[in-house]
C-alpha cells in the first residue's frame, strides 16, 4: 500500500465509518466491512482519487454506491432475517435518539437515498446518477422514506411515535408491523 | 423544508452516531489489496491458460499442426519493394542472368520473409514466365539499410519489349517493377525451354552509403 494512501485511510476512516453507520442503520460489522470495501475501491483508483478536489464527498458517494449495490443484491437473495435479528439485538443499545432509531428502521435503499438527499444535499437527478438508477426510483424511495420517518416519529399525528416505544424498550405489534412494512417497502 | 427534514439534516451531519472502533482498518485494507492483487494475477493466468488450451484444442480438432498460432499480427511485406533489376546477357553455361534488388523502407517489417514460396513472374499473358524460390533456401529478412539480391537465369523472352517483373511474397503481398526500356532481354528461343526462368541464388547485401549492389 502506498504511504500516502495509508495516510488517507487513517485520516478518513472515522468519518467514513460514521457515514457507513448511517447507511447501514447502525450495524457496526457491516459498517466496518463497507468502509473497508470503500477504501479498497478507492485504493484501486488512487492515482485518480489522490487528485480529486473533494475527496471526502467522493469517498462517501463511492460508499453509497457500494451500499446501494449490496442492498440490491441482498434484496435479490431475500436475506431479510439477518437485519431483523440485528435490529432487535445489537442496535437497540445504540438508539440514543428517536430520529436515529427511526432511521435504523428504514429499509437500506430508502435510507441511502435520504442520506444522499440530506447529508450530501444532492438533487434527485444527482442521486439517480450516483446510484445509476432512474430519477423515478429516487423520488419514490425518498417519498416512502420520509413517510416512514414521519410515521415512526409520530409527526403524522396518528398516535404515539413508534420509535418512542422502541426506545422505551417495548416490542409490541405496532413495532413489528412497522418492521414488516419497512420490509415490504424495501421490496 | 419541514421540521423533520431540518432535524434529519442536522442529525445526519452532527448527530450522535456510534462509530465502531476499527483500529486495524489500515491493515485490513492493505491485506484486502494484497488478496485482490493475488486474485487478479491468478485470474489473468487462468485466462491465459484457458485461451492457450482453447487454441490447442481448436487446432487439434481441426486436425492441423498442434502449435498454437501466435496472437501477434503476422509479418507484412508491404514495405518491401523491387528497387532495381538488370539483365546480364553474357551467356554462361546457364544462360543470361536476371538480377533483382529488393529493399525495405524505414517503416518496413523486418520479419518479412523472402525465401521459399516467393514467386517471381515476368510479363503477363501467354508469354509470361514464372518461378518460385524452392524449399531448402534460407530465407532472408530485410531491415533498413540492408537489401536482398535475387539472381535467376532467364533464357528466353518472346514478349514485346522489356516486361514487368512481379514478386509475390509468401504473405500474399506483391511488388512490381517495369524493366527499363533499354534492358536487353534474352532472345526468343524457338525450341521450348521447360524452365526458361530458374532460381539461382538469394542473399542479403548491405547497402553502402551512396551506392547499391550491382545486379551482376
Amino acid at each position: 500500500m502506498d504511504a500516502d494512501f495509508a495516510e488517507f485511510v487513517a485520516a478518513k476512516q472515522n468519518g467514513l465509518l460514521r457515514y457507513a453507520m448511517l447507511l447501514t442503520g447502525g450495524d457496526p460489522h457491516t459498517a466496518a466491512d463497507l468502509a473497508q470495501e470503500t477504501f479498497l475501491r478507492l485504493g484501486r483508483r488512487w492515482r485518480v482519487v489522490r487528485d480529486v478536489e473533494h475527496q471526502d464527498a467522493y469517498a462517501r458517494r463511492t460508499m453509497t454506491r457500494l451500499w446501494w449495490s449490496r442492498s440490491k443484491r441482498d434484496r435479490r437473495e431475500v436475506l431479510l432475517a439477518e437485519p431483523e435479528e440485528r435490529a432487535t439485538s445489537d442496535a437497540d443499545p445504540a438508539w440514543t435518539s428517536d430520529l436515529w432509531a427511526a432511521l435504523q428502521l428504514l429499509p437500506p435503499r430508502q435510507r441511502a437515498v435520504l442520506v444522499l438527499r440530506y447529508y450530501e444535499d444532492c438533487s434527485e437527478k444527482e442521486i439517480a446518477e450516483i446510484l445509476a438508477c432512474r430519477p423515478g426510483t429516487v423520488k419514490s424511495q425518498a417519498s416512502r422514506g420520509m413517510a416512514s420517518l414521519r410515521r415512526l416519529m409520530g409527526v403524522a399525528g396518528d398516535g404515539e411515535p413508534v420509535v418512542r416505544r422502541l426506545v422505551d424498550g417495548a416490542t409490541d405489534s405496532a413495532v413489528e408491523d412497522e418492521r414488516a412494512g419497512g420490509r415490504s417497502a424495501h421490496e | 423544508m419541514s421540521d423533520l427534514e431540518g432535524q434529519l439534516r442536522a442529525f445526519l451531519h452532527e448527530g450522535e452516531v456510534p462509530v465502531p472502533d476499527v483500529p486495524d482498518l489500515v491493515d485490513r485494507v492493505a491485506g484486502a489489496q494484497r488478496r485482490h492483487r493475488r486474485r487478479r494475477v491468478a485470474g489473468v493466468v487462468a485466462a491465459a491458460c484457458l485461451i492457450a488450451a482453447a487454441g490447442i484444442a481448436g487446432t487439434v480438432l481441426r486436425g492441423g499442426d498442434s502449435t498454437p498460432q501466435p496472437a501477434t499480427p503476422g509479418p507484412s511485406c508491404a514495405g518491401v519493394t523491387l528497387r532495381t533489376a538488370g539483365v546480364s546477357t553474357v551467356a554462361g553455361a546457364a544462360g543470361p542472368t536476371l538480377a533483382l534488388v529488393l529493399g525495405s523502407g524505414t517503416g518496413g517489417d523486418a520479419r518479412c520473409p523472402i525465401g521459399p514460396g516467393t514467386r517471381i513472374e515476368i510479363g503477363t499473358g501467354a508469354d509470361a514466365l514464372s518461378t518460385t524460390i524452392p524449399h531448402g533456401i534460407t530465407p532472408v529478412r530485410l531491415r533498413p539499410g540492408r537489401d536482398a539480391l535475387l539472381q535467376l537465369t532467364w533464357t528466353t523472352w518472346c514478349g514485346d519489349g522489356p516486361p514487368q517483373v512481379r514478386m509475390t511474397f509468401s504473405t500474399g503481398e506483391t511488388t512490381t517493377l517495369d524493366l527499363p526500356a533499354e534492358t536487353e532481354t534474352p532472345p526468343c528461343a524457338t525450341a521450348s525451354d521447360p524452365a526458361p526462368l530458374r532460381f539461382v541464388a538469394l542473399r542479403t547485401a548491405d547497402v553502402m552509403s551512396g551506392g547499391r549492389p550491382g545486379p551482376g
